[in-house]
């Protein structure tokens, strides 16, 4: 066997939001932790196409409403609600505590309003149903207000003028930007010295006496754990130990859309209508944009089949301008497809549990919402690792803080031109749409950002309107000069995503001498 | 640092930018800016090599980097002020701009302002074409300046979805670069850009041409490696049945082009909805006092030699307004009527000679021009690629009968 190109005492697979939590967690102790993604960034899977806010109340009730066509007709609605699922309890514990690690990581973060309309009877009886298991479960659950259609036009000015009535909570989502938590989670790990692999796809592991080796195309990784946090690609991960679990993985697809800054006063918070099965319907203030997603949750037999169907954007526009009927197709500037990932041994809960047959392998299925419980998760993911022996001892030099890259277009011109006397580069805006500097980006690419895509989620350089048109050619050979590698080995997000094939004139000189 | 005793500020230093610039120096404006955000003056010029520039203003067949240095020269000799690598990040109604650059954020008072911000490509997502999302799909203008300006190729087999003037002629310069343009796909019955574009890029380099098709799907995960396309109806709707794949690695846009005004909506410049651009009247002034308006931020041009007239008109306005010249009064409107989709200036004074640009909805052959019932004027063919000029002469407006606020333009068939 080759030589271990590392040695850890835990290796976690996967570069999601779980896996960076659960990497942050364990670089709280003296602990050799190794995190293996096989994309070409974090983040390259659920957590970047995932609707990702943090949220509690009258959402979670509306969830549990959802099951309620399954249970017999007079069922109490309480039955509904199950406190000792991992899920309920991380969704509660995370909630509380997500606001103080988001100020400790510096991550932007909004409480936005929501509001749950409702125009017809039907959406009535639905709405009344939420608002009794609301006050029925209490403390934040019950901590919202019924208004009349006075006060939700009050509030939400471009809503519907049919509706007639609403649920109306201030503090039950927290709008964040997914990538951002889980870039932030894992740049506070590599800080306190956790190492993270790209382009490390895992593809074999061995027992090797009392260790474990990860086999990676990179090569072997000697370990004592190892934590499966690779979601879609979890069961096939789980095979590789040689004795597979049934998860019965089961994929659904839904579509987000994304409007132009300019259309941000459409909505103030998140605007639904009534939790129906099947679907989602909702539109959100998405830091200046404005997100979309209604639509339904469509079986696939792929957790990266994020191809984008045409029909479903139309349809998810229609049903968008019955929430606010001002919505515009003009105003669209992305739409993008995000896979959900469900196990059906246990559709209500996560499953983390240490394989039947090597006590050292730990599976990690997080099922949505993955980013409200991911503090809580990563504890819980640490205790059994210290139940199975592993040793924790905690280091004294833990720094829990990180500031984030500048947020140029959120600063006053005060602290602008600070940044600006102390670094020129920040002068330099790169990115027009959304205001982005030269100092941002060579700033993430120090953090270790090495794509298009990673300048993209740390910075939002080419989120914009034009959608990198006259910032790419520049982001791109910023990361070329910075990494010090020819332009033509940039690549947008994996190994295989080059962005720019050759160099002019090559073509024609290899035509010259002969080579097809 | 900059002193803030400014007459005349350009944003933007395109063909558009730099008249205005040069004009509003020669109308008498001693303190004239003219800011520009990438590292070198000229806007897209330096990256349009390909010839066909100059025929009107100049008298002659110029390219792209040949025309814009005679301006750029121009400016370097008239003492203007050029900020290079400095973005506009504030406009405000009261001309307030805020600059940034490697010397900080400033806030400026300009006594008139000149908006020529130009404008930008429709984005694969703007369009909404379905598909995964793979490296490898490229705006036309964006891989024009990676191929032109940085040396780089986008890609070896190519894929053209729309037939703008620009994805014609990046079809032209790829085949020159070695590389295979497998497809110019558009959705309409007819091409999209210039004819002379058509015949000069698309045939000449024997290009397939697939009319009335669209890109119904992109595949590829990581990069792309196809494109399905389909034939559409009438209505541009995908016919079933009609679907074949093309293999390529990239996906090259040409799908339409948008005034960029940003900076105007953020001021309150009153926009068209149709053009996307302000609204202006015969100075190219917009609503708000002191604010003009210039080249493809008003409406997207055919032709650079108007967009470099539309600059000049805009920069001696803004000199005069600079000098406290009592603007005239605008009192009639320019109305686009039967298969006029636009026209610009939207207001003008009656009273003295005014080019009119139009453009037309729908091709069309043997048609009459009539503006009110001042003015008539017959082609023999229009197109809705090909923006049209109108003079309405002293002669014309005095027909006008007294009273008239309103003018409508219209395309009818003759006969």
């Amino acid at each position: 066997m080759n030589q271990p190109i590392l040695e850890a005492d835990v290796v976690i697979i996967g570069g999601g939001v779980t896996g960076a939590a659960i990497a942050r967690e364990l670089s709280r102790y003296q602990l050799g932790t190794v995190l293996v993604e096989k994309g070409g960034e974090l983040c390259a899977g659920q957590t970047k196409a995932s609707l990702g806010n943090i949220y509690t109340g009258l959402n979670l009730v509306g969830s549990m409403i959802l099951k309620s066509v399954l249970l017999p007709p007079g069922t109490p609605l309480t039955e509904l609600y199950h406190p000792h699922t991992l899920h309920t309890k991380w969704c509660e514990e995370g909630f509380r505590e997500w606001e103080s690690v988001l100020n400790e990581l510096d991550i932007k973060h909004r409480y936005v309003p929501l509001t749950i309309i409702a125009k017809d009877e039907n959406q009535i009886k639905n709405l009344e149903k939420i608002r009794d298991l609301g006050r029925q479960l209490g403390g934040m659950y019950a901590d919202f207000e019924r208004i009349d259609r006075k006060e939700i036009l009050a509030r939400e000015p471009n809503v519907n003028p049919e509706v007639v009535t609403a649920l109306y909570a201030s503090r039950h989502v927290i709008d964040i930007f997914p990538p951002e938590v889980a870039i932030a989670l894992a740049e506070k790990a590599v800080q306190n010295g956790c190492k993270i692999l790209l382009n490390t796809e895992v593809i074999g592991i061995l027992q090797n006496g009392p260790h474990q080796i990860v086999q990676t195309i990179r090569g072997p990784i000697r370990t004592n754990f190892i934590v499966n946090a690779a979601c879609g690609w979890g069961d096939k991960v789980c095979d590789m130990t040689g004795e597979g679990r049934n998860w019965g993985l089961q994929y659904r697809k839904t579509v987000m859309i994304i409007l132009d800054t300019r259309c941000k006063e459409l909505v103030n918070g998140m605007v639904r209508w009534p939790n129906v099965p099947g679907r989602l319907d909702l539109v959100q203030r998405r830091e200046d944009n404005i997100l979309i997603e209604c639509g339904t949750y469509d079986p696939t037999n792929r957790p990266d089949d994020t191809n984008t169907i045409r029909e479903d954007v139309i349809k998810s526009m229609e049903m968008a301008k019955t929430i606010i009927p001002s919505i515009s197709e003009k105003d669209i500037i992305n739409t993008f497809t995000g896979v959900r990932v469900f196990n059906t041994r246990d559709v209500e809960d996560h499953i983390v549990e240490f394989h039947p047959s090597n006590k050292k392998f730990l599976n990690v299925m997080i099922r949505l919402p993955g980013i409200i419980g991911a503090l809580p998760m990563a504890r819980h993911v640490v205790g059994m690792i210290e139940e199975a022996g592993c040793k924790l001892v905690k280091k004294d030099d833990f720094h829990p803080y990180r500031k984030t890259i500048p947020r140029f277009r959120d600063l006053s011109d005060e602290v602008r031109n600070r940044l600006i006397g102390n670094d020129p580069r920040y002068g330099h805006v790169v990115c027009r749409c959304e205001t982005v500097t030269e100092g941002q980006i060579v700033e993430a690419i120090k953090r270790g950002a090495s794509t298009e895509e990673g300048i993209r989620m740390r910075t939002r350089a080419g989120m914009g309107r034009c959608k990198g048109g006259f910032c790419g050619p520049r982001v791109v050979k910023m990361l070329a000069r910075e990494l010090k590698i020819p332009v033509t080995e940039v690549k947008k997000r994996s190994l295989d995503s080059p962005l720019l094939l050759c160099r002019s004139k090559e073509l024609l000189l290899r035509n010259e001498k002969g080579i097809a | 640092m900059i002193s803030d005793n400014i007459d005349v500020l350009v944003i933007g230093s395109g063909p558009a930018g730099m008249a205005a610039a040069i004009q509003a120096k020669e109308s008498g404006s001693d303190h004239v800016f003219l800011v520009e955000r990438a590292e070198e003056l000229g806007g897209l010029l330096s990256q349009c090599i390909h010839n066909g520039f100059g025929l009107i203003y100049f008298n002659e067949d110029m390219t792209g980097p040949e025309y814009g240095q005679r301006f750029v020269e121009k400016v370097m000799d008239s003492k203007i002020e050029v900020l290079l690598e400095t973005m506009v990040l504030r406009l405000t109604a009261d001309r307030k701009v805020t600059l940034c650059n490697r010397n900080g954020v400033k806030t400026l008072s300009p006594k008139s302002i000149v908006l020529a911000m130009g404008c930008r490509e429709r984005t694969r997502e703007s369009i909404v074409i379905p598909g995964y999302r793979p490296a490898g799909i490229f705006t036309a203008g964006t891989a024009q300046r990676l191929v032109n300006i940085e040396g780089y190729l986008p890609g070896k087999e190519i894929v053209i979805l729309g037939s703008g003037d620009v994805g014609m002629i990046m079809a032209r310069r790829l085949t020159l670069e070695g590389a295979r343009v497998k497809a110019v796909v558009e959705i309409l019955p007819y091409i999209g850009g210039l004819i002379r574009n058509e015949v000069q890029c698309l045939y000449d380099f024997k290009i397939p041409v697939l009319l009335e098709h669209t890109v119904i799907n992109i595949l590829g995960i990581q990069r792309v490696h196809g494109v399905t396309v389909a034939r559409v109806d009438q209505n541009r709707n995908p016919i079933s049945g009609t679907e074949k794949s093309i293999d390529c690695d990239t996906l090259l846009l040409s799908v339409g082009l948008i005034p960029e005004n940003e900076l105007s909506f953020m001021a309150g410049v009153n926009l068209d909805p149709i053009t996307g651009g302000p609204l202006v009247n015969e100075r190219m002034e917009t609503n708000l006092p002191g604010i003009f308006a210039a080249g493809n931020c008003v409406h997207v041009n055919d032709l650079v030699d108007n967009v470099t007239l539309e600059g000049e008109k805009a920069g001696q306005n803004a000199a005069e307004h600079a000098s406290e010249k009592a603007a005239p009064k605008m009192g009639i409107k320019l109305v686009a009527g039967d298969n006029v989709r636009y026209v610009i200036p939207q207001m003008i004074t009656g009273e003295r000679e005014v080019t009119i640009r139009l453009r037309v909805k729908e091709p069309e052959k043997g048609v009459i021009f009539k503006v009110g019932d001042i003015m008539t004027k017959t082609l023999k063919v229009v197109k809705p690629s090909e923006m049209l000029n109108l003079i309405l002469s002293e002669t014309h407006l005095n027909k006008m009968k007294k009273g008239t606020t309103q003018l409508v333009v219209s395309c009818q068939k003759k006969g």
